[in-house]
C-alpha cells in the first residue's frame, strides 16, 4: 500500500481547507455577516473541531479501514454500497464543480477568448495523470508546493498592509448572531465538511498506532483556515461591504497592490496560488470518488478506474451549472443541505450503528 | 467542434487500446467494467460536444434536497 507521511497529510488538509476559499469565500461571508465575518471563521473552527471528533470516533471503531470500507462493514453489503454511492457522487460532483469554476473564472476574469473545453480538458488530464502517478508522489508534490503557497500569501498580505483601515471592523456584533451563524455554516460547508475525503486515504498515512486522527487533522486544518481568516480580515479592513458585490473579492482586493517597477499585477500571483490549492482539493475529491467507486464495484486495482472516470468528468464539468448566477444561488442554498447530509449526517449514522453493533457484540 | 471530437476519439481510442492490450492483467469483470465506463464516457463527451441537451446534475441534486434546503433556509433567514 502506498504511504504518505503525517506531515504530508497535514499539508494536504491545509491546502484542502484553503481550497477555493481564498477567492470566493470573503465576499460571501461579508454578504451574510457584514463586518463580523471574521467571527464566522472562529465559529467555523469550532464546528470543524466537532466534526473531527466525530471522524476520530468513527476511525477508532475501525482503524484499519477507509470510509468506503467502513460503510460496508457497518451497514452491510447493499446499504453500505448505497452509502458509498452517495460519497462517490458527492466527490464526483464537487470535483466537477471546481473544474467548472476554474473555467468560468479564467474566462470571465482573465481572458474571455480561452476556449473552456480545452481549459477543462487540460485540467482533467493533469488530475488523471497525477492520480496514476500515485499517492506518494501526490503527497510529495503537496510538500513541495506548500512553502510556495505560504510565501506568496505572506507576500500579498505584507503588500496589503498599507491599505488596511482597522476601523472598518467596528462596530462588532452590529447585525446580530443570525448572520454570523449563517456565514459560519456556509464557510464550514465549503472548507470543513468535505474533509471526509481524508478518511478515504487515512489508512495510507504512515502514523504510529497510538496517534489519534484529530491530532493530525486539526493542526492541518488550523494552518489552512488561518490563511482564510487573514484573507477575510484584510477584505473587511480594505474594501469592506463592497466585497459582498463581488464573486471573487480577494482577487479584486489584490488589484489594489501596486508598487510600480517592483511588484505589479499581483492578482495573477493570487490566481496561481488559487489554482494550486484548488488542484489539491480536486485531486482529493477524485481520490475519494475513485476509492468509493472501486469499493462499490469490488475492484482491487483502482488506478485504471481513474483513467476511465476522467472521460466522464469532462462533460459533467462543462455542464455542471446552467450559468454563474445559478451557481451562486445553488452554492448559497442547496450546497449547505447536500454537504450536511453527506459529510455530517451519514458519518453520524455510521458511528451510531457501529457503536450499537459493537455494544450488542460485546 | 471537429477538433474537439477528434481529441475525444483519439484519447478514447488510446484508453481502449491500453485496456485491450493489458486485458490479461485484469480480472474479466474489471476489464468489462473499464470498457463499459470508457464507452459511456466517450458517448457523453460526443453528446456534449455536438450540442445535445444533457441534464444538468445540479438541478437534479437541488430537486432531491429541496425539502431540507427549504427547512435550513427557513431557520437561517
Amino acid at each position: 500500500m502506498e504511504q504518505i507521511t503525517v506531515r504530508q497529510f497535514k499539508i494536504l488538509i491545509a491546502l484542502n481547507a484553503i481550497g477555493a476559499g481564498i477567492l470566493a469565500v470573503p465576499g460571501g461571508l461579508i454578504a451574510d455577516a457584514k463586518q463580523d465575518a471574521w467571527i464566522a471563521i472562529l465559529l467555523c473552527i469550532f464546528y470543524v473541531w466537532l466534526l473531527f471528533l466525530l471522524y476520530s470516533s468513527l476511525n477508532k471503531l475501525y482503524p484499519q479501514q477507509n470510509l468506503a470500507q467502513i460503510c460496508e462493514t457497518v451497514l452491510g453489503k447493499y446499504l453500505g454500497k448505497l452509502c458509498c454511492l452517495q460519497f462517490a457522487f458527492f466527490s464526483f460532483y464537487d470535483a466537477n464543480s471546481i473544474i467548472w469554476y476554474i473555467g468560468n473564472f479564467l474566462t470571465s476574469q482573465m481572458n474571455p477568448k480561452i476556449p473552456v473545453f480545452y481549459l477543462e480538458l487540460f485540467f482533467t488530464i493533469i488530475i488523471v495523470l497525477t492520480f496514476i502517478s500515485g499517492l506518494q508522489s501526490f503527497g510529495r508534490l503537496a510538500e513541495l508546493c506548500f512553502p510556495f503557497v505560504f510565501l506568496m500569501m505572506l507576500l500579498l498580505f505584507i503588500f496589503l498592509l498599507p491599505q488596511l483601515k482597522p476601523v472598518q471592523i467596528f462596530p462588532i456584533y452590529e447585525h446580530g448572531l443570525r448572520g454570523i451563524v449563517k456565514a459560519s455554516l456556509q464557510i464550514t460547508s465549503f472548507s470543513g465538511w468535505p474533509m471526509y475525503d481524508f478518511l478515504m486515504i487515512y489508512p495510507n498515512c504512515s502514523k504510529k498506532h497510538s496517534t489519534k486522527l484529530s491530532t493530525i487533522f486539526f493542526p492541518g486544518f488550523l494552518w489552512g483556515i488561518s490563511i482564510l481568516f487573514i484573507c477575510v480580515l484584510f477584505t473587511i479592513m480594505t474594501i469592506g461591504g463592497f466585497a459582498a458585490q463581488s464573486t471573487s473579492s480577494f482577487y479584486t482586493l489584490t488589484m489594489l497592490i501596486n508598487l510600480p517597477g517592483i511588484f505589479e499585477r499581483s492578482e495573477k500571483f493570487l490566481v496561481l496560488v488559487w489554482l494550486l490549492t484548488i488542484f489539491f482539493k480536486t485531486m482529493l475529491h477524485y481520490y475519494a470518488e475513485i476509492i468509493s467507486l472501486a469499493q462499490i464495484l469490488n475492484i482491487k486495482d483502482y488506478k485504471p478506474l481513474a483513467l476511465v472516470m476522467g472521460f466522464s468528468m469532462l462533460p459533467f464539468s462543462l455542464n455542471c451549472y446552467r450559468d454563474s448566477v445559478y451557481q451562486g444561488i445553488w452554492d448559497s442554498q442547496t450546497w449547505l443541505s447536500y454537504s450536511t447530509v453527506t459529510c455530517v449526517i451519514i458519518p453520524l449514522i455510521l458511528l451510531f450503528v457501529g457503536k450499537l453493533k459493537n455494544f450488542f457484540k460485546n | 467542434m471537429i477538433s474537439q471530437l477528434l481529441i475525444i476519439f483519439v484519447l478514447g481510442a488510446w484508453v481502449l487500446y491500453r485496456f485491450i492490450s493489458l486485458r490479461h492483467e485484469y480480472p474479466p469483470k474489471d476489464f468489462w467494467i473499464f470498457i463499459l465506463l470508457t464507452v459511456i464516457g466517450i458517448i457523453l463527451n460526443v453528446a456534449q460536444i455536438s450540442g445535445a441537451k444533457l441534464p444538468v446534475p445540479t438541478e437534479f441534486i437541488a430537486w432531491v434536497y429541496k425539502p431540507l434546503t427549504d427547512f435550513l433556509m427557513k431557520i437561517l433567514e
